[in-house]
């Protein structure tokens, strides 16, 4: 093992076990706190995939959190709180949406994808928001359960933050890890030639537009997990998880964090978190904060925070 | 049915398209000369209804709602250039996705000072008498503001139309669009081209926001419904074809008109469905050219 690659360990272990015992000091506002970051540092993951690695920009995620939150709101509402099926349904849903959706959006190359995206996730955001005998319309549905893990020999019950907590952690992790297994994996060097260049990839025999849409539905499923998360920890589902501005959410957290490095997200996502508690009631005006950290970004900053500190680390993070 | 109410849904219909293409147009525009999708335009266009809303605050008069409107484009297209010196030029070099996420940030920006400026409630004009009521076609009431809106739109298109084929900018502009590299061969002032395209479609859409939702309450979230509207026409259009656009959005606000009378719980997803089955069956739109 070289000293960079000895560096990274150290790094991810260091933050693991971090994550792993903070919630023992922390006070229940910090644990929730600490709670959202790891959510939607994993709605970030799945847009970073498309973003980061295959050069597809999505502006619609958004509609996938939207669709796992509302999957799994309504199944605990009206079906069962066990965790499993409302997962499980919260994850072949956005497939099946994911691929559709996601079938029309990618022939047309990334300009296209840009906007189609935005469009069906605006269109989802309607349907969400006039059906009102199926998702509350703008009332949502609130008081949603956190349900509990039945694993047959013992159930644990989510709703107290600890639990749910680690029950987060503990696919967070294993997403993550999936996500860095897949972009180290020949999966994630095609996406990678279709970035750079999808003319060449073509001529080696790829396929680019089945690629881009296995990870636009991989990105989607992320996403919906994430949003079956961040429903159950806030205990509502409301149409605005599906509104272009929270498909922004991602975005910034990606660009604030660094693009091309993979604890990008994550960290992007802590620190917007972070601004998004204690800044926001300074600014008041969140939306007008955001366009012009985004304008910042992209026009002086664009290796992003982690992308900085590799550059005095010395070690790809 | 009655061929009367059908000629008011059609009348109905090719107003809305108007607007449509009027709204639409300066998306097209920058985009076949600048190459760059304009993510802000809805709200450019939200802009200009807000501009629009305010200056009937302080003048009142038929003809000057005529003067608000053209005055509330002009508006806008100042701040189109203003926005291409400042920040779009520094990207023209750089990747198509930093592009996006520029254009993208703008709407927020936008967004957030409209937020600032005009407050969160809804806002109505309170337009001139004159334009209020309905006029008697062949023994049916058709609105005298969408027959306004129709000839107000149409006019537009024209000019338009003689400012691309006639002028010399229009002509150079269009000779940019073909070939970037041999018009500035030419002694052709390239970035001045851009800038003024830009400003151009901006202006439009501050123009179509003043003309196109005074029937309409504002709020500062409108600008993306819109923003995806005009989506969908330049997708069944055709990307960067203006023909395209105007056959697009006349369709759309035909289909949009009739399915608002006769299947009103699938009319809001009239512009999704057209959209999708172009993309199945003609993916480069109707008047498009494949890449």
């Amino acid at each position: 093992m070289n000293r960079e690659n000895r560096k990274v360990l150290f790094s991810v272990i260091c933050v693991g076990i971090l994550l792993i015992i903070c919630p023992v000091f922390l006070p229940s506002f910090g644990l929730y706190l600490l709670n959202e970051m790891i959510i939607y540092g994993l709605f970030s993951y799945g847009f970073y995939l498309l973003f980061s690695h295959a050069g597809y920009l999505s502006f619609g995620q958004a509609a996938y959190f939207a669709l796992g939150a509302y999957s799994v709101a309504l199944m605990y509402k009206h079906v069962t709180v066990t965790i499993w099926l409302p997962f499980l349904t919260a994850i072949v849903v956005t497939a099946i949406v994911a691929t559709i959706l996601g079938f029309l959006s990618v022939r047309l190359g990334a300009l296209y994808f840009a906007f189609l995206t935005l469009a069906f996730a605006q269109m989802i955001y309607a349907i969400v928001f006039r059906w009102r005998s199926f998702t509350g319309g703008d009332d949502g549905i609130p008081g949603v359960s956190r349900g509990i893990v039945d694993f047959y020999v013992m159930k644990v019950d989510l709703e107290s933050p600890m639990h749910f907590y680690y029950f987060t952690l503990v696919i967070f992790f294993a997403l993550t890890f999936v996500l860095r297994k897949l972009v180290t994996s020949s999966f994630g060097l095609t996406l990678r030639s279709i970035r750079d260049n999808i003319e060449r990839s073509s001529f080696t025999g790829v396929n680019p537009q089945r690629y881009l849409l296995i990870a636009f539905v991989i990105s989607s499923i992320y996403c919906s997990i994430a949003g079956a998360l961040h429903t159950s920890l806030t205990k509502m589902a409301y149409p605005e998880l599906s509104y272009w501005s929270t498909s922004a959410e991602p975005i910034i957290m990606t660009l604030i964090g660094g693009i091309y490095t993979f604890s990008g997200p994550f960290f992007g996502a802590v620190i917007y978190i972070f601004l998004k508690t204690y800044v926001m009631t300074l600014i008041g005006n969140w939306v007008l904060f955001l366009g012009v950290v985004l304008l910042v970004i992209v026009l002086f900053f664009r290796k992003g925070v982690m992308g900085f500190v590799e550059e005095r680390w010395g070690a790809n993070l | 049915m009655d061929p009367g109410i059908l000629l008011i849904d059609l009348l109905n219909g090719l107003s809305r398209g108007m607007l449509y293409f009027l709204m639409a147009s300066g998306l097209t525009i920058t985009f076949s000369v600048l190459r760059i999708i304009n993510f802000a335009h809805g709200s450019l266009i939200m802009l200009g209804a807000y501009f629009a809303w305010s200056l009937l605050q302080l003048m009142s008069g038929n003809w000057a709602f005529v003067l608000i409107v053209l005055l509330s484009g002009c508006i806008v297209g100042v701040i189109g250039i203003l926005i291409e010196v400042f920040f779009v030029r520094r990207i023209y070099s750089s990747e198509h996705l930093y592009q996006l996420l520029l254009t993208f940030a703008l709407i927020m920006i936008i967004d957030g000072l409209a937020l600032e400026i005009w407050g969160g409630q809804p806002r109505t004009m309170l337009l001139p008498r004159f334009f209020l009521g309905a006029v008697s076609i062949a023994g049916n009431f058709f609105p005298k503001y969408s027959l306004f809106t129709l000839f107000g739109s149409a006019v537009v298109a024209v000019l338009l139309w003689v400012f691309l084929y006639k002028t010399d900018f229009g002509k150079a502009s269009r000779a940019a669009a073909a070939d970037v590299e041999i018009t500035s061969a030419l002694g052709i002032n390239v970035p001045l081209i851009y800038c003024g395209m830009f400003a151009i479609g901006v202006a439009l859409a501050g123009f179509s926001g003043g003309l196109g939702l005074a029937m309409s309450s504002l709020t500062p979230g409108v600008g993306a419904h819109i923003a995806v509207t005009c989506f969908a026409v330049i997708v069944i259009g055709g990307l960067g074809s203006l023909t395209g656009t105007l056959a697009a959005a006349l369709i759309l606000g035909v289909f949009e008109a009739f399915g608002d009378h006769y299947f009103p719980q699938i009319a809001m997803a009239l512009p999704f469905i057209i959209m999708a089955v172009i993309l199945l069956v003609r993916p480069q739109g109707l008047l498009g050219r494949k890449e």
